[in-house]
Order: C-alpha cells, then structure tokens, then sequence
C-alpha cells in the first residue's frame, strides 16, 4: 500500500479525519468508473460512490491498517452495486447490469446502450470476479500487480485468471461470428432469389 | 483501436499461457470488441468536489452500544429476521433465570478480538497472504475422513463405498437429498428380501483430452482463518448459580435460537468455525411414513415424479428464503438442483413402488477465485438448502460460512504423467486393483483448474484448506447406480507422496446358502453395496 495511503488511514485513525481527502482523492475515479463498469449509469454511479466512500469514512476507525486497503474499499463498492441490484431484482443471482436479460428494463446511459448489448452476451456468461478481471484489464489498462491490489489476491491468480477467462472467450465467440457468417450467407442467398 | 494496448494485452497473455499464441487472430477480435465496445465513462468534476466537501463536513458516527453486544454484520439482519420476539423472549428468559450478582455490571457478551474489546464482524471476503509454506505439511495429520467429505460441517458428499455396481435391481442407497430406500422387490430367493450381492467393479478413468500444462510449479493454498473470531471472554456474566466470569478466558462458541411455532426453525450459529446453519424445528414438519399406521394413508401421501416442482420453482422457493433471512450469499455461486434421486430413480427396473423423496437438495457452490469449490471426491461444495415439496418451504439450509482466508504458496505437482495416474485411480486416496474385478473404463473431460476442500486435524481443531486442484468431469455415467461427477485431483506435492501402487483388498468373499438360488451376504457383508472403489 502506498506510504501516503496508510499515513493518511493512520491520522483518520487517531480523529484527523480531514485526511481521509487523501484517500478519496486517490481512490474517487477509479472507484466511480468500477462502479459504472457494472451498472451503465451515471446517476446510480454517482449515489453508490458517494454511499460508498461515506461508508469507508465510517468504518475507517475498525480498518486493520496492516491490510489491503484497496481491496477493502473496492469491497464495499461491490457489495453496494450487488445490495442495490437485488433490491431492484427478485432474482438474487444479478450483481450488476451484466446480469439484466436484454429485453429487461436496462437503465443504462443511452449513449452507451449499445455498447453495453454489443459486449453483454459475452460478458454476462463470466462469473462477477472474471468480469472484473477482463474490465479491470482490458478497459482500465489496470497492471495485473494493480488488479491483484483491488481485487485482494496475489497478482499469480490474477493473471492465470485473465488468461482462462480469455481462452472461454474465445471459445464462446467463433460460435457467434459462424452463426453471424451463416445468417450473411443466407441473406446473401435470398437477395439472389429475389 | 489502441494496438499497443493490445500487444501489450496480448505479450501478458502469452508469458502466462504461451499456448494462447495459436489463437492470436481470435483474441485479437475479442479484444478489438471490448474496447470498441467500452462504455464511455463521463465524470463529472463538480459531482467529485462537491462529494468532497459533504465528506469532510460530515462526523464520523459513533457506535450505538448494544445490549446484546454480538456484532456479526449479517447475523444481527438474521435474527431480526426470524424473529425479533423469540430472540428476545430467549434473551429475557436467560436474564430471569439467571439474574446478575452485581446488577450495575453489564451483561456484556462481546468476542472481544485481538484489538481488546473491538468486535469482529461475522463477515466473509478477506484474504491474507502469508510466507510461503505457512500451512506446513499438509498432510501430518490428514485422515480417510477428508476423502468425499471436504467441509468439517454440512458436508453432504458421498463416500466412495455408497458407489454400487451395475445390479440394477439393487436396494437404493440413500441419497442426499433425502433420497430413502427403493420399495421394490429386491430380494432373491425365499421369503426373506436379501439384495443379490452386486459383482464388483473398478473403474478406471481414462483422459484422452490435451495436454495439460500448467504454466506454473507455485500456487497458493488458502485456509479458513476463524481465529479472529474465537478469543476473547465473557466478563461480567455472572448468575445465581455460577458466576461464570470467574473462568478466565471464557468465550462464547456456538448457540442455537429456535422459533415455537409450527413450520419454525431452529438455528444453530456455530462462531469457533464460522458457520451457520438452519434447520426446521420439527414442529409440523412431519414425516407422513410415521404419521401413518396404514397401508392406505402411506399410498395416499406417497409422492409423485410429477409432484416435484421443476428446477425454476425449487430455486425460487430457496431464494425467496434467502432474501428474506437476508442471508448473504455473495460468496456463492448460481444454485443447481441435484438430480441424484432422480438417477437412482431413473436407474429402478420396477418404478411403481419407488420411493420419492419430500426434499429436494439445492446447492449453491461455494467460489474460490471465481472457480467452483469442490470436495476431493469431486462432488458439489458449498451452501445446500433442502426444500421440503410438501409445504413449498425450506426445511434446511447448511454450510453458509463466513470465509476469511490467509494464503500461501506452495509447490505443486506438474507432471502429466504423475497427475494422469491420480486421475485414472479416481482421485487422492482412491486406488484400484484389477484382479479378478470388472474393469469398467469411463472418460474424463478436459480439467478445469479450481478448489478442492480439505480438512485437516491439527493442534486438536479442525481446519479447513482449498487446496488448487484439476478438476475433470465425467463424461459418461456408467451404467448402475453411479454418483460421482467429477475426479478431483490435488496439485500440491504431499497428496502425490502415497503409495499410488497399493494392493486393492479384496471384497468378502460370498457364502453360498443351500438352497437359495442366489447368495446371500457373507458375514460382513456390509450394505449390500459393492465397494467398487476402494477409500483409504
């Protein structure tokens, strides 16, 4: 954990809470932009940062400060994102908007709709944690040594992770590229017909 | 599309699994497609600053003291849930019985942890990583009853001796589930209903899939870390009969809380390891085999195939359990139906006085990593909820856990040839002799890397590892009354160093009774179940 992180906990700790700017300066965009990664809102994003960081200030004072705390706060931001998703949803299996049946009421910014559909029949098969990994990696350009920091593990499973979820990715795609090559090819044939 | 990004993607990649090369062009659409496909993330700067400003006029809130001062996060949610009143009645109930000597002293039944009077939440999620070989030897006091058991509480799996050979008008071994003994004539000769002893058999599981490589020769172990939990004491507690504060260094280990009222619960909270679990209270809960004293009544009330609810309806009942109890289940995985009643009954010749079970079992598998969690004898692991078809309820819920883990590395078994041969034996602690046994081949699929749980006896307590495990799923279910699912084979080093070339024993032999025109169980016949494969 970097020095200033932990000298900053540590004067919450002893009730200088204005040092917690230092740790919501540091931490606030990346926070915000996990958070939109699982819900395509701007509106929720915002209200489940701002619960997130008023709980992280509450409970800074219990915090271990010999642990993770970036893998504590990312934490509470999930938990928040899932609470809110099974508030919202009977069916407890959805965690976040990856988990919402296209057809579904989906709140997610317009402009970013699309993208969301174009990318969710591969995404909403992944478990949360590996979607987490590919999002962390691959849209965030997170190091796996950062990865391993936000997700709490060793930078090891992180990586063997991102590589097995890679591999059922592409296992599930060609499917999808035949089917998408079958229907041209069909379209192609009735034009001809036509 | 930012192709350093994806060279840089994709050189990771390849120092991890170099044989992802092959697929270069594949993967470099996936990764073309995500990032085309990357929600636009548009921050409001006036959104952060004023969020700012509210955080740091804002006090830290003070901590409500508590009466009952037990704070586990989801537990205090669990009790609300099953009732406040019979909580309190039990806690008032207590407090008259056993009145405080010293009344101005509180009643103070905090677990207080390593930072004196903190309470530690009954939480899960975290990981500690610890040096390398923290765990010492995992194996210096490993026992057979790790084998097809994996959790020290709620464990549901099969041991290798229910596996039956293929008689299929064998007796049903009971399944979980609550799967009971088939009402089919399964008996042989006589008037006396004696199951034919089945001829036994040894499979041998044969993998004919791709190499397996794994990249490297450390993985971490993970092992359930309750210490936090259990050390602290009871001070202040003092009755008429016993002032219990004069025991030093007491704690609170388990309880149970029980609802009186028809179609209740009981739950029993066990806090030394970190588990909970739910069970109906008996009351109104009955089993209609011992309610009825005629052949009528039993007729009437035997169950149907057709009275099983479908997967969609169990999972539904066990969920709206779930969110009303507000049982956390974060670290769990979609929840499945077992079928195993289903393929014994499925396996029965004669289908008309079957037995169908009024439970059915739901598990939710516990996540490790993002992988399922096994037990070694392959078999689902995690939080099971039986639901009672009768009255569309749960009647059990076990193995909901607060997992807190420590980690460390240890070296694991690279070898194809040396995990090939544990998997074609079936697994840690199964072997297989052919002899004069029918050897019945069956196919495994490609592994999955994943978890097995492992308990282990050490310093006069349990403790439960994940040991990094190949996972291969069966591919075919032989004939007869088969259950297991997958072989599941521990990586680390100490679970390759039995003696993998043991002698099969031999199954007792049969004694042949004068006229009958089948045998009879020998002396030790046992359940009448051929032990097929053989546990350590």
């Amino acid at each position: 954990m970097e020095k200033d992180i932990v000298k900053a906990i540590a004067n919450c700790q002893r009730g200088r809470k204005d040092d917690f700017a230092v740790i919501y300066d540091v931490f606030v965009k990346k926070i915000y932009k996990f958070i939109y990664y699982k819900t395509g809102h701007t509106e929720i994003t915002e209200d489940l940062t701002a619960e997130a960081f008023k709980k992280a200030l509450g409970a800074i004072d219990k915090f271990d400060i010999k642990t993770n705390f970036s893998a504590w706060l990312y934490t509470i931001a999930r938990n928040l994102v899932t609470d809110y998703y099974r508030r919202k949803k009977d069916d407890l299996n959805i965690e976040d908007v990856w988990g919402i049946s296209s057809g579904e009421d989906l709140s997610v910014d317009s402009d970013n709709r699309k993208k969301i559909e174009e990318v969710k029949k591969y995404l909403s098969k992944l478990s949360p944690e590996h979607r987490e990994i590919v999002v962390l990696r691959i849209w965030e350009g997170l190091s796996y040594k950062e990865i391993a920091e936000a997700l709490g593990k060793s930078e090891e499973s992180c990586k063997m992770m991102f590589s097995r979820v890679i591999g059922k990715l592409r296992n599930e795609m060609p499917a999808h590229l035949f089917i998408i090559f079958l229907i041209k090819i069909a379209a192609a044939g009735i034009r001809r017909i036509n | 599309m930012d192709k350093k990004q994806i060279k840089n993607i994709l050189s990771g990649l390849y120092k991890i699994d170099s044989g992802l090369a092959r697929y270069e062009n594949d993967l470099i659409k996936i990764i073309n497609k995500l990032l085309k496909n990357k929600p636009e993330v548009r921050i409001d700067e006036n959104f952060i600053q004023r969020l700012r400003s509210e955080l740091m006029e804002s006090a830290p809130k003070s901590q409500e003291k508590k009466f009952l001062n037990i704070n586990f996060n989801f537990m205090q949610k669990l009790f609300y849930a099953f009732g406040g009143a019979a909580v309190t009645a039990a806690v008032i109930l207590l407090l008259i019985n056993f009145l405080p000597v010293r009344p101005e002293e509180p009643i103070n039944l905090a677990l207080p942890g390593k930072h004196g009077n903190e309470k530690i939440p009954f939480t899960s999620g975290e990981i500690k990583k610890l040096s390398a070989n923290a765990f010492g030897n995992l194996l210096e006091t490993g026992s057979a009853s790790n084998l097809a058991s994996g959790a020290g509480f709620g464990s549901v799996s099969k041991p290798a001796s229910e596996i039956s050979s293929v008689a299929p008008q064998a007796g049903m071994a009971k399944g979980l589930g609550g799967g009971g003994m088939a009402r089919t004539q399964s008996g042989v000769g006589g008037d006396t209903a004696i199951m034919p002893y089945p001829e036994p058999v040894a499979y041998k599981y044969v993998y004919k899939g791709k190499g397996i490589n794994l990249e490297s020769d450390k993985m971490e172990i993970y092992k359930k870390n309750n210490s936090a939990i259990f050390n602290g004491s009871i001070p202040g507690l003092n009755t008429k009969l016993i002032d219990l504060s004069k025991f030093s260094g007491t704690a609170l280990r388990s309880f149970n809380i029980w609802q009186d009222e028809k179609l209740g619960y009981e739950i029993y909270v066990d806090i030394e390891n970190g588990l909970i679990s739910v069970n109906n209270n008996s009351k109104g809960w009955y089993d209609y085999s011992v309610v009825c004293q005629t052949e009528e009544c039993a007729e009437q009330s035997r169950l149907k195939p057709s009275d099983i609810p479908n997967d969609e309806e169990l999972i539904a009942i066990a969920n709206k359990f779930i969110k009303e109890k507000n049982i956390d289940i974060s670290q769990y995985g979609q929840p499945r139906v077992e079928d195993y009643w289903k393929r014994e009954y499925e396996a029965m010749a004669d289908k008309s006085n079957a037995y169908i079970p009024d439970t059915m079992s739901l598990i939710y598998p516990l996540l490790l990593n993002g992988e399922e969690v096994k037990d070694l004898g392959g078999n689902d692991y995690g939080l099971r909820v039986n639901v009672n078809i009768r009255f569309d309820k749960v009647a059990n819920l076990y193995g909901l856990g607060a997992y807190n883990l420590d980690s460390s590395e240890y070296s694991i078994v690279t070898s194809e040839e040396k995990i090939l041969k544990m998997a074609e034996m079936g697994g840690y602690g199964y072997w297989y002799g052919y002899g004069d046994m029918k050897v019945v081949e069956v196919e495994l699929g490609e592994p999955v890397l994943g978890y097995a749980s492992y308990m282990r006896w050490k310093d006069g307590k349990n403790e439960e590892l994940f040991i990094p495990s190949l996972v291969f799923p069966i591919m075919s279910q032989p004939e007869g009354l088969y259950y297991r699912k997958n072989i599941v084979v521990p990586l680390v080093e100490e679970f390759f160093n039995q003696d993998l070339n043991q002698p099969t024993p031999e199954p007792m032999p049969l004694i042949q009774k004068e006229g009958t025109s089948e045998p009879s169980q020998g002396a030790a016949g046992g359940t009448g179940v051929g032990a097929v494969e053989v546990q350590q």
